[in-house]
């Protein structure tokens, strides 16, 4: 009699086991929408559309970081919101929604809120920041061409052409047809701090520290360095 | 109280005679060494049984709509209490059915238990499967999410191809000319009324003819049964039952019990621990960040049907596939007689290892689909900073190039992105810079060409990248394949250490 209940016992055990709704591993959790503006929701926006090309943490990658608070503090908001809605230049393409993807006005309008929030620095007082946009007509490239070779040719050479074991050129036409005279001058400002490379505050490889480029010099190099681009077209057809 | 129930059973056997009509059967005798080879066709009887039950109460809740059916499997999954757990034992006791019926019919086919005169139970166990099989997919339809959709939608491809009936018959089962709410109705009918009803009685007429014909004896070297003679097989079989047979119930039913007790275990922890299966993202047509595999008794097709060229897909469906169902159930009448001796018949048995090893490697395939585009590698998978750091200017920008182009969707960078190309980190070591550059404007095999959509810058600071993605220690290439000895001495150099 007891070995038939230890058996009507052990048959019992996976029907009761199935009815009881606890926390088993395989049990579904719900998965939480982030809430707009929560630096989940902000991630989930970047993870998915950024991360390719911006890289980790929104540094080290091929393209510009997007996580360097002085980029953040500098870029007009208006800016940011257009560039990633629209796209800009050769290779940042646009992130408006479409029957196929991509993001809502809401979220890209989040997603510059979240940036500077979570990636930037609101607190800190920004002195002398240089104007994220080249004035128009300003700029000397004769002038350019020396502050270059002062404060950047100990890396990239002092014509830019790069150095066998430094740097690479910036002056190549290839390199030179790809990127934007914005984005140029971005670089003379913000530099690539995650690679190595000082935003316009320094320090300069030889220079003295808090030595760096005033608002007329990274006018000026930006003028030089697309003065050296050269029309590929005009090139081919010679 | 025990006294009471075996009053109220005697009462109701009395009544009724169901003792009378169940005691022949449970009381025929099977051989005495029929053992632990002969439990796999009850346990996946238990197996649909639990299906039946659990269906039942499923149906309760879900809902055969195309609007509402997948909210009632989240409704199942996240509201009903302990209904996600009978969801998941739904659906493993299905893969475990499939599973269960597939080692069934294997220990019959290496018995040799299909040869003469069991001709008929083996074609019932052909039909059997092939409803289980139609059972499985139509289940995996009610799932309504972007499986079941492309499921269906590929399932229609293939019915379309059949000459001359082809449209007609997709349209019949579809509800209409594309994939829509009827065709959810027409798949319910035939999971919850059709095929159950077929099944069932496919069971009954299988089971009719086990007892009919008897369970024929593990087969031995010299032992009874090992040939198969139309003569005096019948005579010699009944013989041996009358001497040496025992009762199915209670010695053989002792063993399904304790086999089917473990599996219902088995699948209750498996249940609990996996979870129910699906549902993938809803079934919407326009979103390619899918990506959709059928369950696990269909991978192997899905794994064929990606890997081979579109030219011979019409053979494989039209020709093949009939052909290979027809050699299924002529089975018996290829082979009725002579040794069952798996031993003894070479070509059956290495018939069976090559089936198994090809279902297994197709559907490995079929789980990871490394022929499958990872559509959104270009803007998710970072590009690992070890390809970042110490690059020039242009390379950097043949890096975005490769990222824009979605190259990554096919290429992996230190195994991450698309499988379906090769791995782009050592692309240097294998192809020198004119071949990269050859390589993007003119593609090769499966890689369509990038000529006509990149412009010479994009190409030049592409090439410059992928250049300068090589091993450490390892020296790009300057002519084909230069740098292979290096390689395989760094490979050496690895090991050691």
């Amino acid at each position: 009699m007891t070995r038939r209940l230890h058996w009507l016992a052990a048959a019992l055990l996976p029907v009761l086991v199935a009815g009881c709704d606890w926390h088993f591993p395989g049990k579904p959790i719900k998965t939480v929408e982030p809430v707009a503006g929560s630096r989940a929701e902000f991630d989930r926006i970047y993870f998915v559309n950024c991360l390719g090309c911006h890289g980790p943490e929104g540094r080290n990658g091929p393209a510009r970081p997007m996580n360097d608070p002085l980029y953040l503090a500098v870029i007009p908001d208006e800016v940011f919101e257009r560039v990633t809605t629209e796209g800009h230049g050769v290779l940042m393409p646009g992130f408006k929604k479409t029957p196929f993807g991509g993001l809502t006005t809401k979220e890209i309008s989040d997603f510059t809120t979240g940036i500077k929030k979570f990636w930037g620095d609101p607190k800190k007082a920004w002195n002398d920041l240089p104007p994220y946009a080249q004035p128009e007509g300003a700029g000397d490239v004769a002038l350019g061409g020396k502050t270059f070779a002062t404060y950047c040719g100990s890396c990239h050479g002092p014509d830019g052409s790069g150095k066998p074991d430094g740097a690479g050129s910036v002056v190549d036409k290839f390199y030179l047809d790809l990127v934007s005279d914005q984005a140029l001058r971005s670089t003379v400002i913000f530099g690539r701090p995650d690679l190595g490379c000082p935003d316009f505050r320094g320090p300069y490889p030889g220079r003295p520290a808090g030595q760096g480029l005033t608002p007329a010099d990274i006018d000026n190099v930006t003028a030089w360095l697309v003065s050296n681009r050269v029309s590929l077209d005009e090139e081919a057809a010679r | 109280m025990m006294s009471s129930i075996k009053t109220a059973w005697t009462w109701i056997d009395d009544r009724t005679g169901i003792m009378q009509m169940l005691g022949p059967p449970l009381k025929h005798h099977v051989p005495r060494n029929a053992k632990w080879w002969y439990v796999f066709g009850s346990c996946t009887l238990l197996f649909f049984t639990i299906q039946v039950v659990t269906g039942i109460c499923l149906a309760l809740v879900y809902a055969p709509s195309g609007d509402s059916a997948y909210d009632s499997l989240l409704y199942l999954d996240y509201v009903v209490p302990g209904g996600w757990m009978l969801r998941a034992i739904h659906a493993w006791s299905s893969n475990a059915m499939v599973f269960m019926m597939l080692v069934h019919m294997t220990q019959v086919f290496l018995h040799g238990a299909f040869k003469f005169p069991r001709e008929m139970t083996w074609i019932f166990g052909v039909a059997l499967m092939l409803t289980t099989l139609a059972l499985a997919f139509t289940g995996q339809v009610m799932r309504w999410d972007s499986d079941a959709y492309w499921g269906v939608g590929i399932g229609a491809s293939m019915m379309g191809r059949i000459p001359f009936i082809g449209g007609w018959l997709t349209h019949l089962i579809l509800g209409g000319p594309i994939i829509g709410g009827d065709t959810l109705s027409r798949f319910f009918s035939l999971h919850v009324f059709i095929l159950p009803g077929a099944m069932i009685g496919l069971i009954g007429g299988h089971l009719m003819l086990v007892l009919r014909h008897g369970i024929s004896e593990e087969p031995k070297k010299g032992g009874p049964g090992e040939f198969v003679d139309k003569a005096t097989y019948r005579a010699a079989y009944k013989e041996r039952m009358k001497k040496h047979g025992v009762p199915f119930f209670p010695d053989a039913a002792q063993r399904d019990m304790v086999f089917c007790g473990i599996m219902l275990i088995v699948l209750v922890v498996v249940a609990a621990w996996y979870g129910p299966i699906g549902p993938s993202p809803r079934p919407d047509p326009a979103n390619i960040l899918v990506n959709p595999r059928p369950d696990f008794p269909f991978l192997w097709i899905f794994a064929i049907l990606a890997l081979l060229t579109p030219t011979i897909e019409d053979y494989l469906i039209i020709v093949a596939a009939p052909v290979v169902l027809m050699v299924l159930f002529l089975v018996p009448f290829l082979a009725g007689t002579g040794s069952r001796l798996a031993s003894s018949r070479p070509i059956a048995s290495l018939s069976v290892v090559l089936l198994i090893t090809g279902l297994l490697v197709l559907s490995w395939l079929g789980v990871t689909s490394p022929w499958s585009p990872h559509m959104s590698a270009w803007t998710s998978d970072a590009v690992p900073p070890v390809f970042v750091k110490g690059r020039t200017p242009l390379q950097l920008q043949g890096a975005l190039v490769l990222q824009h182009s979605q190259c990554r969707n096919c290429h992996s960078l230190d195994g991450l992105g698309g499988k379906r190309g090769p791995e782009l980190g050592d692309v240097a070591s294998r192809l020198s810079r004119d071949q990269i550059i050859r390589q993007v404007q003119q593609g090769d095999g499966n890689m369509p060409a990038f000529g006509k959509n990149l412009t010479a810058a994009e190409t030049d600071a592409l090439a410059a990248f992928l250049y300068s993605c090589h091993p450490p220690g390892v020296q790009p290439a300057t002519r084909p394949g230069a740098q292979i000895k290096q390689l395989i001495e760094l490979d050496k150099a690895r090991a050691n250490n």
